[in-house]
């Protein structure tokens, strides 16, 4: 087991964990980090996680089906897992990914799917009724003095229904969190950071990709594009607010 | 061959059918295109009128994420040139509403129908709403690729509805190239597949930045691609469980794009025979959209002489998201794809890229109609698995990006390693014709959403004006 001198960036299942264009995440760090190492773990790897310290490990959204296959991969290092976590070890689950850490999955048809179990959410999948909003939350890092500004889009067939006393990913001053009666969205757990908001989340949010790279240790690196992105976040956290703003689709 | 269904004709059927009937005659005489909106209103007078309307004899369905509007146009125009009087729903829409608005059409005030043939384009997401009351004679799924996430989610969810609802009355006429697809309602057993043998320009691994199939859909295990003709679309295995592509029926098995024909082996009839056709403009989404239709004819009963003969008399796709104009010897060419399908849009700039010499390309991505509503703001995300990557070719001298998701576009296209020097940004139509510089390049092209056509017009407009002042002046 080893941990590295070297920025090495695990992103797991990149051939199906990319839906909704949530592998602009991984897109935009390599960008912002041109000398850091990628492992892509594929279906049949073994993850680079079971027996080194990657910077960060990163699992993007994916569909029902492939959810299931992915607890089922990740089931054999879930102690693993728990291990990283407690050590602080930097992790970001987005769109749907989360919901391979929770305790269960409840099907439409009533049926159950376990889960992971490192945090304690129960995830109602209500197929086909379909959720859309956008978002602006507080994201409070201990690290930071003021709030970092969250911005971005949720598309899901899915509800939560977390377990007390947990901390949230970001408190949403716009926009539904783990359902549709709390605007708490996603879980922190130390450095793990669990959150429903789809898609390109790092390239639409500057000051929490600034944040990110901070914490894997890239403090000195440079946010690639950073006045093109920022432009883009500047602009939603004005729209965002505005009264009765919701997704076209 | 299915029989004519008749439906329950109660009330509020009969009133149903006669104010929908007047909507859509007074909507005529007002010259306006009815559209959906008989259905709609004869849905909310009887609502389970699709149930209780009568059905003509055969109906056939054509569906699929891409291709399936070209599709199923070709098969009317090919069915049509042979004789057969049919109602298509061309006007009406491919959901519920314009399936209804269709038959409301072909209907006598009594709810019979006219003509006993309809075919008909159905949006993947509406198996669920019209296949519980009409079930057709044959459904054609062109393939199964990933849409607009914010209405169809994933291929996974949109496969399950599909199956969910087909009828094992229904003959599935099915692409055996695409995994996904081919793979449909199991619990149906009459199933047709068609299949393109390998060609010249396939390439070994499925094209690309993010791809639908990647592992085996029966095991999960890793599935090895024998060959690629578009995206996900052609032969591969599983090296787990061996689970490979389904034998064709039909199976394309000659391309002479100089002689602009195809063969085809029918190995499903005896004696395996083969038959040439003609096509007009090649390109490998084309070539599946006219072999389908050629498919779905044979298996409705035309015979292959008879399809070989419209085929050369000029029944062929119809470019109905390509349009080209020329001025002062320069190519202004327009390129639609449906807006939040990265696999339509990146093959739209696959096409652009591949055109022969120097090219300016303005990109108009963002819908304009979903922009004018200042309370909604599209969802970018398809953004990024779109192969934006294809842009960065040496022929392709300046972009142009203009509509309201430009500034999500821009590090986009930053990431896709475009140079900034190449990449203006505008706001309007006018602004991107200005920021164009026709004279230096061989051709403009557009690739842009299918309702920004009328933005597409006006700039292409304004460009052709200043290729004939800079014409005029020399």
């Amino acid at each position: 087991m080893s941990a590295n001198a070297k920025t090495v960036i695990e992103v797991l299942y990149p051939e199906y964990a990319n839906q909704a264009g949530d592998n602009g995440n991984a897109m935009y760090l390599r960008a912002c980090l041109p000398d850091a190492e990628f492992i892509e773990t594929t279906h049949d790897d073994v993850p680079y996680f079971a027996e080194h310290v990657p910077s960060l490990i990163l699992l993007c959204g994916m569909s029902e089906a492939q959810q299931v296959n992915t607890i089922k991969l990740l089931q054999p290092y879930r102690e693993r897992l728990v291990e990283l976590i407690d050590a602080g070890v930097p992790m970001l689950f987005t769109g749907s990914a989360p919901e391979v850490l929770g305790t269960k999955i409840v099907n439409p048809d009533g049926s159950e799917t376990p889960a992971l179990g490192l945090l304690d959410f129960v995830t109602h999948c209500n197929i086909p009724a379909r959720y859309h909003d956008v978002v602006i939350g507080d994201l409070n890092a201990p690290e930071r003095d003021e709030a970092i500004k969250v911005v971005g889009f949720k598309i899901q067939f899915t509800q939560m229904e977390a377990g007390a006393g947990q901390q949230p990913f970001c408190r949403n001053e716009v926009g539904f969190g783990l359902n549709k009666q709390t605007s708490e969205e996603g879980f922190r757990k130390n450095n793990l950071m669990a959150t429903w908001l789809i898609g390109p989340l790092l390239p639409l949010n500057p000051d929490f990709t600034r944040y990110l790279l901070d914490l894997i240790g890239e403090k000195d690196a440079p946010l690639a594009f950073e006045e093109d992105v920022r432009a883009s976040y500047e602009e939603r956290l004005k729209t965002f607010r505005l009264p009765g703003m919701g997704l076209a689709y | 061959m299915s029989n004519a269904t008749k439906g329950a004709k109660g009330p509020r059927f009969h009133l149903a059918m006669a104010v929908s009937r007047a909507a859509a005659s007074a909507l005529k005489l007002a010259r306006r295109n009815a559209g959906q909106m008989p259905g709609v209103i004869a849905e909310k007078i009887d609502p389970s009128f699709l149930a209780d309307v009568d059905k003509p004899a055969r109906v056939v369905f054509v569906s699929g994420t891409n291709g399936k509007t070209t599709t199923n146009n070709l098969l009317c125009d090919l069915l049509r040139d042979n004789g057969i009087e049919m109602i298509d729903n061309r006007a009406g829409g491919n959901v519920r509403n314009g399936v209804e608005s269709t038959l409301i059409k072909n209907a006598t005030i009594s709810g019979r129908q006219k003509l006993d043939v309809a075919v008909m384009e159905l949006d993947e997401l509406s198996f669920r709403t019209v296949l519980p009351d009409l079930v057709p004679e044959v459904i054609l799924v062109t393939n199964l690729y990933r849409d607009s996430f914010s209405r169809n989610a994933n291929p996974d969810f949109i496969f399950s509805v599909m199956s969910e609802n087909i009828s094992p009355a229904t003959k599935l006429i099915l692409n055996a190239d695409d995994m996904i697809s081919c793979r449909l309602a199991p619990q149906n057993s009459n199933r047709v597949y068609y299949s393109i043998a390998r060609l010249e320009d396939d390439s070994s691994d499925p094209q690309g930045i993010v791809c639908d199939l990647t592992a085996c859909p029966q095991c999960g295990g890793k599935l090895e691609y024998d060959y690629c003709h578009l995206r996900h679309l052609g032969h591969a295995h599983c090296k787990s469980c061996g689970f490979t592509n389904p034998e064709p029926d039909y199976e394309l098995v000659a391309l002479d794009c100089d002689a602009h024909t195809f063969t085809v082996c029918e190995r499903c009839h005896e004696g395996e025979p083969t038959h040439t056709y003609h096509f007009g403009n090649y390109s490998i989404t084309n070539l599946y959209n006219l072999f389908s239709t050629v498919v779905v004819a044979r298996e409705l009963g035309l015979s292959a002489e008879a399809i070989a003969a419209s085929l050369e008399r000029g029944i062929n796709v119809t470019a109905l998201r390509y349009t080209e104009k020329t001025v002062g010897g320069k190519r202004l060419v327009a390129v639609a794809s449906k807006g939040e399908n990265s696999t339509a849009t990146s093959v739209a700039l696959d096409t652009i890229r591949k055109e022969p010499g120097s090219k300016a390309v303005i990109v108009m991505l963002a819908d304009a109609h979903k922009a004018a509503n200042p309370k909604e703001t599209e969802y970018i995300g398809w953004y990024y698995q779109t192969d934006f990557e294809y842009l960065n070719d040496p022929s392709i001298e300046q972009i142009v990006i203009q509509g309201a998701t430009n500034l999500d576009l821009l590090p986009r296209l930053r990431m896709a390693n475009i140079d900034p020097a190449k990449l203006h940004m505008v706001e309007t139509p006018e602004q991107a014709a200005q920021a164009v510089d026709p004279m230096s390049v061989d051709s403009v092209f557009w690739a842009f959403d299918i309702f920004n056509g009328g933005d597409v017009e006006k700039s292409r407009e304004l460009i052709g004006k200043k290729i004939e002042e800079a014409s005029d002046v020399r």
